[in-house]
């Protein structure tokens, strides 16, 4: 193969990986910035979504694509009990409880799948998992390109539904002056629970896409919900195409380091490039 | 401040004492290699906690990545062992490498605030922690083993495990003493009026980011004495067992439980959570195999839910609740 | 009389406002200036220009014969210049106590020594009895005492004051105001900024009044409550055009 080829398989590699990023981030960042919460335990979500559909295929036989809606449901409801239930009651507490207590919830839930299934590493083999679409000598995943369809069709009914509902318009609103949001009557707490739903829903898509070419097991949503904050970091929270570029490029930059860097020289360079990018984004430095 | 009307009105004082006279007179009612191992990282996360305390609940900044400053002292007191230098000397300086990479990372860190300052801590923790993995004069992943001397005081190296504990008590004292001093001395009044207010302290005529940065020193020299006690202790480390993720966030845990607006809170919440994660990770994970390792893990995180919503100021506050009237 | 302070030609926008337009003020030492103006007419930018909060855009602060311009707070704060917000910005989850002894303690040789101040003003402030009670947990009268006890436990030269009557009640007025005279006749130059019309009228000896970031007129109080441009400032061109009529 030529090392053009190489290449281009990488940044391919790269876009599709960034798409599934993307949707992460943007579940991540809509918590971020609406209700104004960092959600440590966001690849928790990510993590409960895949052992879900990876039990409906092993027991029931449903395929991970099909499962998909139903993760979704299912994290959305609980990011909205997870607001309903706790973080609603310390909006205004200070926020180094606000930061312990999505810490509290990832080490819950990360442990409790820990204990109740073990450490084991889970995966699902179907049909199209080794399946691949050649492109003048460009290989593609099936299984990935169908996630990076998904995640485009996800966002755009995000965007949909941020832009042209009553309830989108609310959470705009309220991401830009709490204050003027409550003089519109809207109600903060529901519109807050809902936000963190679909931050969480997101997510959730997020780790049913996965099952079918990832691995599954209780720590799997560490990395992801590493490149999440990079992203948005990197992004910013205001709109839904900021946190999914920088996932994009996040995907890609990560695909071509792999090709010229050994795996523990890229690990620590996620880490520099994400302390250079909080250190010189102006966006991050003076929020609160 | 040592007056004895003082010291029975002052909460923090009174544990401080309590503590340290149960970390005296236990070793000997209980000898068991098991217990003493456990009063040992109990007395390693005291000092830690406390230190992360400074900088976490005086002044507001919050770090996950003090796993950082434990593996550099741990690390330090390894490397100058090996080479031949007095542990009682390494110690110390072990803290002092520990403070002088908190004061260079305070000059980018400190730039930022609140959230995003958290977030780079973690980055800063796991990048060295990588860092370390790879750089072979340190062994990398191989780890560090402290060589043999001969058993003795001069050494910190025992047969009995008993003594580890009180070379940990007395540095514990020294420790604890120095950054309580510091803490209710005018430093201490200092830290806590930039956590309220950045703006209000400029108004009296104090530079907040020269103090954010004596917090994040103190801290790191504090904590990177606590890593050398594991290193002389253990007497193996490697990356993963002295700059993990997790022992950042064990050490801000204990604070965070024991109550992080006072001074003694870390020290109450090591004394009852460090006996609890090893008895949990020992007894239950060693009868149950692997997978009940995250059951401690899970208890805290309970713990700590609970606490967010029903006692953010941690035990310290439930206990001074209880105490009402009697202390200020 | 000696000058203290001299603002010159301060200008200063924010985006296509001007909220100070090279304005220039001269304060005197040990004198008692009120600054009265509308909403938004700039005398809290003015505050913050003087205090190194914000930077202006021309002109130059000169205390004391020294160039504070530019000057990051802290540093003129070291110099003897103390301010209260309008906004009240306490250590909220600090005591009254520990919030004044906090303000004390740059000044003081140790702790007991700032101690000692802070007892001495929370007394004279009327907080003694609040001293254990969490600055969050304070009513909004004994907030802006505590602001003023933080502001004045360092022995400040000059005592800026952005609306410390707000939320008084009349008894509680003259009460503060008692309390401000006695800081006053200590040797203090004081500016204060207030609407209470009838009590900046009453404690100041010379008024400055600012509308749009202009100063429009400057003189002795029983001048300036007379002086047209103000009362037009004020309340419109139609009430001015309403008093003349009636005059003749």
């Amino acid at each position: 193969m030529s090392s053009e080829i190489i290449f281009a398989q990488a940044i391919v590699d790269g876009l599709l990986m960034g798409s599934l990023y993307a949707l992460i981030a943007i579940g991540l960042a809509m918590i971020w910035g609406i209700v104004e919460i960092i959600n440590f335990a966001h690849g928790e979500f990510l993590m409960i979504a895949s052992f879900l559909s990876y039990f409906l295929f092993i027991y029931l036989g449903i395929d991970p694509l099909i499962s998909i809606p139903l993760a979704f449901l299912t994290t959305f409801g609980l990011g909205y009990l997870v607001q309903k239930g706790i973080i609603n009651r310390i909006l205004e507490a200070p926020f180094l409880t606000q930061i312990f207590a999505t810490f509290a919830l990832l080490l819950i839930i990360r442990n409790g799948f820990f204990v109740a299934f073990g450490p084991d590493i889970r995966s699902v083999t179907t049909w199209y998992s080794e399946a691949t679409i050649d492109l003048y000598g460009i290989k593609m995943s099936i299984v990935k390109l169908f996630a990076t369809t998904i995640v485009i069709i996800a966002t755009i009914l995000l965007h949909l539904f941020l832009t042209r509902t009553y309830l989108g318009t609310a959470m705009r609103a309220l991401s830009q002056d709490k204050t003027a949001a409550q003089l519109m009557g809207i109600d903060i707490k529901k519109v807050y629970a809902i936000a963190f739903g679909l931050g969480a829903g997101l997510a959730g898509i997020g780790g049913a896409l996965l099952t079918s070419f990832y691995y599954v097991f209780p720590e799997m949503g560490v990395p992801f919900t590493l490149i999440a904050f990079i992203s948005v970091v990197l992004g910013g929270f205001g709109n839904i195409l900021g946190p999914a570029i920088g996932a994009v490029i996040i995907g890609v930059l990560q695909s071509i380091g792999a090709l010229i860097m050994t795996p523990s020289m890229k690990d620590i360079l996620v880490y520099i490039v994400f302390l250079a990018i909080l250190l010189i984004k102006p966006t991050g430095i003076f929020s609160r | 401040m040592f007056k004895i009307e003082n010291i029975k009105r002052d909460i923090d004082l009174m544990i401080i004492l309590l503590t340290i006279l149960l970390l005296l007179i236990m070793p000997l009612v209980y000898n068991n290699y098991f217990f003493l191992n456990a009063l040992f990282l109990a007395s390693l996360y005291m000092i830690s906690s406390t230190a992360w305390n400074i900088m976490g609940g005086f002044t507001g900044l919050i770090s996950f990545g003090h796993a950082a400053f434990f593996g550099i002292g741990a690390y330090t007191l390894a490397l100058s062992y090996n080479n031949g230098l007095s542990p009682w000397i390494g110690i110390w300086l072990g803290g002092a490498i520990a403070s002088l990479f908190a004061l260079i990372i305070s000059f980018p860190l400190l730039r930022l605030r609140g959230h995003w300052f958290a977030l780079a801590t973690i980055a800063v923790g796991e990048a060295l922690k990588l860092f370390f993995n790879n750089w072979d004069y340190v062994g990398a992943a191989r780890g560090v083993e402290l060589a043999r001397k001969e058993y003795s005081f001069a050494w910190i190296y025992f047969i009995e495990s008993i003594y580890y504990n009180y070379v940990a008590v007395l540095i514990l004292v020294i420790s604890i003493f120095i950054m309580f001093l510091i803490i209710r001395g005018r430093i201490g009044y200092y830290l806590q009026s930039i956590r309220e207010s950045e703006e209000t302290t400029m108004t009296i005529g104090l530079n907040p980011f020269k103090y954010k940065m004596i917090a994040m020193v103190l801290s790191g020299f504090f904590t990177g004495v606590a890593g050398a006690l594991y290193a002389i202790r253990y007497r193996y480390i490697d990356p993963f067992s002295v700059m993990d993720l997790f022992i950042s966030v064990q050490i801000c845990l204990i604070a965070i439980v024991g109550g992080v607006y006072s001074f003694a809170g870390p020290l109450l919440g090591a004394l009852i959570v460090t006996p609890i994660a090893e008895y949990t990770r020992a007894l239950i994970g060693g009868a149950y195999g692997a997978r009940f390792f995250g059951l401690h893990l899970l208890i805290y995180g309970v713990i700590l839910l609970i606490l967010s919503l029903y006692a953010p100021g941690g035990l310290m506050d439930v206990l001074k609740r209880f105490l009402r009237g009697r202390y200020r | 009389m000696k000058t203290i302070l001299k603002v010159e030609n301060v200008t200063k926008r924010f985006g296509g406002v001007i909220a100070l337009n090279n304005v220039s003020v001269d304060v005197y030492e040990k004198e008692f200036l009120g600054i009265i103006g509308p909403n938004g007419s700039g005398k809290t930018t003015l505050f913050n220009v003087i205090t190194g909060f914000i930077k202006p855009d021309k002109g130059r602060i000169i205390y004391m014969d020294k160039d504070i311009t530019g000057m990051p707070p802290y540093k003129i704060a070291r110099l003897g210049v103390a301010r209260t917000f309008q906004i009240m910005k306490p250590l909220e989850n600090l005591s009254v106590y520990d919030n004044v002894l906090i303000y004390a303690l740059p000044r003081s040789k140790d702790v007991d020594e700032a101690r000692d101040k802070t007892e001495k003003v929370l007394s004279l402030l009327d907080l003694w009895s609040r001293r254990d009670v969490l600055a969050k947990d304070l009513n909004a009268v004994e907030k802006r005492r505590l602001e003023l006890a933080r502001a004045i436990v360092g022995d400040p030269k000059l005592l800026l004051l952005d609306e410390v009557l707000a939320g008084h009640s009349p008894a509680e007025i003259d009460k503060t105001l008692a309390i401000l005279k006695k800081i006053h006749e200590s040797g203090v130059t004081i500016m204060m900024i207030e609407h209470v019309m009838r009590a900046i009228m009453k404690i100041s000896e010379r008024v400055i009044v600012l509308n749009y970031g202009n100063v429009i007129a400057e003189g002795p109080p029983e001048k300036i409550s007379k002086d047209p441009k103000v009362i037009e400032a004020y309340l419109g061109e139609g009430f001015k055009k309403y008093l003349e009529t009636n005059k003749t």
